[in-house]
């Protein structure tokens, strides 16, 4: 979403005109940062009506720590580690833990693993050639909720490995190691769909 | 050709970023028709991702917010209402305590330090009140005013 070329203050600018008490300047930070904020509550939360309260009470907290923020890292990377601490602590009061969620293991091979094609390289080359965005919505919500966020950071965010590492607490290996299992489970999940299709 | 296939990681490297790959997997690559069609595979699901279409809420979020925010939306309202209050408060006291009180008083002191008195009392309560009613106005419409192109955020929620 590109904004439109009027002047832009800086996010330091906006932080301090908030606090200085210009509160209606948070609107703006909320307007910067939704797109990040939302692409995390919808990925982690899986009930649809708790959602809209979830992204309110992140920014109410944006805004109680705002003196806190210490400009070392992005607005965006700060209000996205809040956003993801808070949908945990949702996930944990709800009993939806993240790791070791059935499945999440399993789809690993490891980079280390023998490169098998699974598929069987006549469908895969079939599938991968019809568009892909009409079915990438629903294969994308068949998978884990830290798969589909660390996706949708990486790859709709396009966030760096090290922004997706600060907001997530993870080692920087640790996200590229889910990535890597993300991306592998959601190209195996399409495939399989596709072939079910076909029988 | 002995080299064996890109593993998925290397692919999913490859398809990201095809120059970070050494020359021996460039050779292979290059030779393999299979590994080809698994990193443009690959290629295809990145770009897919990229392009799809973003989670949005169906409501605006600032504006959402904003009614939350301490001493914006909510207090403005009572703190209008009650300067309001005061000035009738007062009114209503010079009203009552008749002509008379107000003719001692411009006996007791000066006409002119009195008269300065009064304008200047006048002059700071109305900079006042205008000022909280630009300001809640500014509040209101920087809240309120959706950017232009949240018009078209009609994705639906991934
Ligand atoms: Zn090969």
């Amino acid at each position: 979403m590109s904004r439109p070329s009027t002047y832009s203050p800086s996010d330091q600018y906006l932080v301090e005109q908030v606090l200085q008490g210009d509160t209606a300047r948070f609107g703006e930070i909320v307007n910067r940062t939704k797109g990040l904020v939302t692409q995390i509550v919808f990925k982690l939360i899986p009930h649809p009506a708790d959602r809209p309260d979830l992204a309110q009470d992140i920014y109410l907290k944006a805004f109680r720590h705002l003196a806190g923020f210490r400009h070392q890292a992005k607005l965006s990377t700060w209000i996205g580690q809040i956003a993801y601490n808070t949908c945990l602590h949702y996930l944990e009061k709800k009993r939806l833990l993240l790791p070791g969620e059935p499945g999440l293991e399993a789809a690993e091979t490891g980079p280390g693993a023998p490169a098998l094609l699974a598929v069987a390289p006549e469908v895969e080359a079939r599938l991968f050639g019809q568009d892909l965005t009409a079915v990438l919505a629903a294969e994308i919500d068949k998978l884990p909720p830290l798969y589909k966020t660390l996706i949708g950071l990486y790859h709709q965010q396009e966030l760096s490995y090290a922004e997706i590492a600060h907001i997530t607490s993870l080692p920087e290996g640790t996200v590229k190691s889910y990535l890597f299992r993300a991306r592998k489970a959601l190209k195996e999940s399409i495939e399989a769909t596709y072939q079910r299709d076909e029988l | 050709m002995n080299t064996p296939h890109l593993s998925e990681q290397q692919a999913q490297q490859w398809a990201e970023n095809a120059s970070s790959a050494d020359a021996t997997l460039a050779a292979h690559v290059w030779a393999c028709p299979a590994c080809q069609r698994r990193v443009a595979d690959y290629q295809a699901l990145f770009s897919a991702l990229k392009t799809a279409p973003q989670p949005a809420f169906d409501f605006n979020l600032a504006a959402r917010v904003a009614g939350q925010l301490p001493g914006v939306t909510r207090a403005f309202p009572w703190a209008f209402i009650a300067l309001g209050g005061l000035g009738l408060a007062f009114a209503l006291a010079v009203v009552a305590s008749g002509w008379a009180a107000l003719r001692q008083l411009f006996q007791a002191a000066s006409a002119g330090a009195v008269a300065l008195g009064t304008v200047l009392a006048v002059s700071v309560v109305l900079a006042y009140g205008l000022e909280m009613l630009f300001r809640h106005r500014r509040q209101t419409e920087i809240f309120l005013s959706l950017p232009r192109e949240l018009q078209h955020d009609g994705a639906q929620p991934v």
